[in-house]
């Protein structure tokens, strides 16, 4: 499960590399790809604006099946004010750049399962694979807009996997 | 309409007498926890396997008081610590950085009595545009029994 929940991060974080370069966040000292897990950051009073912020929400696991094939919910959030230079007037905008971005990293909505606990990483046998993302509505709370995607993650349980 | 671009003088005297307010409230130390920069590049890092060193920096005089609850559920007690600004500016000057809203953007709290307390908002109190007092929200951990 740790494994999956890795690999779809690590994908998305480098195909937001190769799509958008300047989507950043400095955080802790360093600059890194503007897309983060929320629970393996420090805790903050409020998200972080202009960067993908994963939280996994969900957990299901189908027991008619022969292999155990864990479904996890991901939810996507970002949100933005907008730019300082265009006094936050350009915040939609910018929120449908986020939207389309989101909607690229997950395609092709499949990628090789790997184990990252190893350095280097290790490739495992099985793939994982997720569903078309699911846009909420549009969230407004004063200058901020904001949107939640969800994603389902199909992953299955290679033998001796935690 | 008119603009008031008369000269003040920003003293030190605003400072003075705030440090010595908290001192007679019973002005105490506390500890700015930041975390120390993390490996650039590193995937540990960025799936929370790695460990992160941090460091605490002691501000003081400062006075922390628990805020009046607000009886709903899932509320977590609600702090108050009012810190003086010529120690929170001598630390800007050390660690050369630009603004306090970044310094305590960048903590990942404030340690009082042994509790990692988590900064839920800053303001600053100031005179003739010099800030004197600074005033945190502070939120207990959730496992904190008070």
């Amino acid at each position: 499960m740790q494994n999956a929940q890795n690999t779809f991060y690590i994908t998305l974080r480098n195909r937001l590399v190769a799509l958008n370069p300047n989507r950043t966040i400095y955080l802790r000292g360093i600059t890194r790809p503007g897309i983060l897990v929320e629970s393996n950051e420090f805790v903050v009073a409020q998200p972080p604006s202009n960067v993908f912020v994963m939280r996994w929400i969900g957990l299901h696991n189908d027991p008619y099946l022969s292999d155990v094939l864990l479904q996890m919910e991901c939810e996507i959030a970002y949100m933005t004010e907008g730019s300082t230079g265009n006094l936050g007037m350009d915040r939609g905008a910018m929120l449908t750049q986020m939207d389309a971005e989101l909607m690229s990293l997950l395609q092709p909505n499949t990628v090789q399962k790997t184990n990252y606990a190893p350095a280097p990483a290790v490739p495992m046998e099985t793939q994982i694979f997720w569903s078309e993302a699911s846009f909420q509505p549009l969230k407004v709370e004063r200058d901020r807009l904001s949107r939640i995607a969800t994603v389902s993650v199909f992953s299955y349980e290679e033998p001796g996997e935690q | 309409m008119s603009v008031d671009l008369s000269v003040r003088n920003a003293s030190a005297g605003p400072q003075r007498a705030a440090d010595a307010l908290l001192r007679c409230l019973g002005g105490r130390a506390v500890l700015l926890r930041l975390p120390t920069n993390a490996v650039s590049g590193s995937d540990a890092e960025q799936l929370g396997t790695g460990s992160p060193s941090y460091e605490d920096i002691p501000l003081s005089p400062a006075v922390f008081r628990r805020l009046r609850p607000k009886l709903r559920d899932g509320n977590t007690n609600q702090y108050e610590l009012l810190i003086s600004a010529a120690s929170v500016h001598a630390q800007l000057g050390l660690m050369e950085l630009a603004s306090t809203d970044q310094l305590f953007a960048m903590a990942t709290g404030i340690f009082v009595d042994g509790e990692l307390m988590l900064i839920e908002a800053a303001a600053e109190a100031e005179a003739f545009g010099c800030p004197y007092l600074y005033r945190l929200i502070l939120a207990a951990p959730r496992n904190q029994t008070l």
